[in-house]
């Protein structure tokens, strides 16, 4: 039978027009040859793509639950069962097709943003805060190190540890113990702060206030507030005043002492010598990994890397590796200020890169910012196409870590898939985190790592070389003459890069973790 | 020492089991359907298939490891409910027989790749912008409304017969137009 002629067939039987004498025609090839039986998945394929696509968003919800009043099934209540199954997976369904769900402006509680945080330590690990969180109302306790909470009306706290802070809204906080210095503009005037003792009103200032015990002060800078025991007076203090109570003593007069409370200026000062320090140890981190025989590619995104669209290699053996071409990207800030780092947000931004030859083991570590997961999926390093021993590392659109080995010509599976799931749910957004990734094809075994901690070991089949050949941090291209093609840019940052053709230990992946992340602020790890 | 009451608990490991299940069903979901649809086109038809496979897949979770073929077994679990559906409404649905359906599903392709499936969804939709708007919308009729040749001859005027040369020629010149971004891609 031509090719044609079963097309024809296949055609008629999936429009449910097969008259009983090209039926037998059909049953009769397919019985008789592989071939057809290929061919009829291929036409039969595109048939369930059709529906897919034409209906997109309609299948976006499960099938189950939709057929239902269409078709008016009897066993309403199973499938109604079933639908409730569904929904508890729901979440999986997040980025299926266009079955977006109807727009709802998103709310915050959120009065305060924590915009600055050295070397935090915080009470408890389930209390954790990070630089650049926003603040709902709530406690901060903060054991030792420096944190900057600014308000959205534009009041600065700068706190300094031990301190136990509670924003109970946009214009007003409680201090229970610790020492802080608080700066607040013409606008935002009337803004309080109560201590087990006293409540004192800005009236456009910046004063210190420290609760030690039963002892507390109230040093004013500049401007005045109004200081209210539970007992005595309203008190008015102008600048340079001070003004001390101990237990249910009477207020007592005092010097104005600056010196006495964390600034923002100190603030500055402090993270601009940490910084020095964490840059030092850093580079000398590099410079080491640098030197490992089997690096091949080692970016470090720092202003001295990067020449125009080049992105210098450091890797001291990379060899006939070369440097990548950066397309789009805009510079930002990495781990740590002073750490330099490309932001992935448009479609274009991509950093384009090249690892020869085959390769039977590769590690690949990352440090990244995910923002947002846009995509279904979303790159980290992906080699171009889809060709044998194609490499392709993402995050799905629902958190999971995902990496997919295209298989050899004839292999049983065109693609082998290693799933780690809910890696970057919400909480680990916006975030600086270390990925992993290591193909170890001697003990035919795939890890990945999250923060230096293996989050998937997955078996590996034999035999399976990667070829990675051109590739992109960040972006994927389809290397095809298919005029549309899925996008697939990260939302985030990259701000180190490393690609050895051997298999890292757990313990190397996590040495490497514990040097790169002692600088990120507010991590209290 | 106060206890403090639970009233939302942790779901047990037999529960989580289950529903990690049927989130991979959710997962698989479009593949599993579309090798459904190999062997029930009529989607009336595929959607019930469809249903009872996810409540016997509910039903079966527990004999589901983890970590193993979830495409194998929910397709076998799938194949027997076409067989069983179809044998209820026999004389309703059209249908091949039974030893040419067991003969296609043993040949059904491994697709169980959500990445590529993405790729080819992406396709699809620019190569039916490609198609002459007659043949467009006569895809659209049967696909989107999910009418049978028959109506959609009736509602567009034309003779049965044409609309099956239509919809046969669309689908080659579809594939044709995918097959040529594939066959880029495997010498990438």
């Amino acid at each position: 039978m031509s090719d044609l002629r079963l097309s024809v067939l296949v055609s008629h039987h999936l429009d449910g027009q097969l008259p009983p004498d090209e039926q037998a025609e059909l049953e009769d090839v397919l019985r008789r040859s592989a071939g057809a039986r290929v061919q009829y998945w291929r036409e039969a394929a595109l048939h369930a793509l059709l529906h897919e696509v034409e209906n997109a968003g309609a299948l976006a919800m499960p099938r189950a639950c939709l057929a239902l009043p269409r078709r008016r099934r009897a066993i309403a209540a199973l499938a109604a069962a079933a639908c409730v199954a569904f929904s508890a997976g729901a979440a999986l369904w997040s980025w299926h097709g266009g079955g977006a769900p109807a727009p709802v402006e998103r709310t915050t509680t959120a009065i305060a943003v924590l915009s600055r945080v050295l070397d935090a330590q915080w009470a408890a690990p389930a209390d954790t805060h990070i630089q650049g969180e926003a603040l709902a109302p709530g406690w901060l306790h903060l054991r030792s190190g420096i944190a900057q909470i600014e308000f959205y009306n534009g009041v600065r706290l700068v706190c300094a540890g031990p301190i136990d802070v509670h924003l109970l809204s946009g214009k007003e906080a409680v201090l229970d113990a610790g020492r802080l210095s608080a700066e607040v503009p013409r606008l935002a005037r009337g803004f309080a702060i109560h201590t087990p003792r006293l409540t004192v009103v800005d009236l456009g200032t910046a004063f210190g206030l420290a609760v030690d015990g039963v002892h507390e002060e109230v040093h004013v800078f500049t401007g005045r507030v109004t200081l209210q025991t539970a007992s005595g007076p309203v008190q008015e203090l102008h600048a340079d005043q001070a003004m001390g109570v101990v237990g249910d003593g009477a207020p007592q007069a005092m010097h104005a002492d600056r010196s006495a409370f964390p600034s923002a200026a100190d603030l500055e000062r402090k993270s601009i010598a940490a910084q020095d320090q964490i840059m030092q140890a850093w580079n000398q981190a590099a410079a080491k990994l640098d030197a490992d025989p089997a690096l091949v590619l080692h970016f470090d995104f720092e202003k001295e890397s990067v020449a125009d669209r080049t992105l210098r290699n450091r890797a001291a053996h990379g060899g006939e590796v070369g440097d990548a071409t950066i397309v789009g990207c805009a510079a930002a800030e990495g781990r740590w200020r002073g750490k330099q780092a490309l932001e992935f947000r448009d479609q274009s931004d991509r950093v384009r890169a090249s690892v020869p030859g085959e390769l039977g083991a590769a590690s690949l570590v990352a440090w990244v910012r995910v923002d947002a997961l846009d995509h279904p999926f979303n790159s980290l390093f992906m080699t171009d196409g889809f060709a044998a021993g194609a490499l392709h590392w993402q995050i799905r659109g629902n958190g999971s870590l995902h990496m997919a080995v295209s298989g050899p010509a004839g292999a049983p599976a065109a693609q082998y898939n290693f799933d780690s799931p809910g890696v970057f749910a919400a909480a680990r957004l916006k975030r600086w985190t270390q990925v992993a990734m290591v193909y170890d094809g001697a003990r035919l075994q795939l890890t990945q790592y999250v923060d230096g901690q293996a989050a998937g070991r997955f078996p590996l089949q034999g035999g399976m070389a990667l070829r990675i050949g051109h590739g992109e941090l960040g972006n994927w291209n389809p290397a095809s003459s298919s005029d549309t093609s899925p996008v697939r840019n990260l939302t985030g940052r990259i701000d180190e890069f490393a690609f050895f053709s051997r298999a890292l230990s757990d313990a190397e992946v996590g040495d490497l973790y514990r040097s790169g992340s002692t600088g990120i602020p507010g991590d209290g790890r | 020492m106060e206890r403090t009451h639970v009233t939302d608990p942790e779901p047990s490991p037999a529960d989580s089991h289950s529903l990690s299940v049927q989130r991979l069903f959710v997962q698989h979901q479009p593949q599993l359907r579309a090798f459904v649809m190999g062997l029930a086109p009529d989607f009336a038809t595929a959607d019930d298939v469809m249903q009872e496979a996810f409540l016997e897949i509910s039903r079966k979770a527990a004999e589901f490891a983890l970590g193993t073929n979830f495409q194998a077994w929910s397709r076998s679990i799938a194949k027997f409910k076409v067989l069983a559906v179809l044998r209820d409404r026999q004389r309703s649905a059209k249908r091949l027989a039974e030893d040419v359906l067991e003969a296609l599903a043993a040949s059904a392709p491994l697709d169980d790749d959500a990445e590529r499936h993405e790729v080819a969804v992406v396709r699809l939709r620019t190569c039916l912008e490609h198609l002459a708007p007659a043949a467009r919308e006569l895809v659209r009729l049967r696909y989107f409304g999910e009418h049978l040749p028959e109506a959609i001859a009736a509602l567009r005027a034309q003779s049965v017969g044409a609309v099956n040369v239509t919809l046969s020629r669309a689908r080659t010149a579809l594939r044709t137009c995918m097959e040529r971004g594939k066959a880029v891609d495997s010498h990438a």
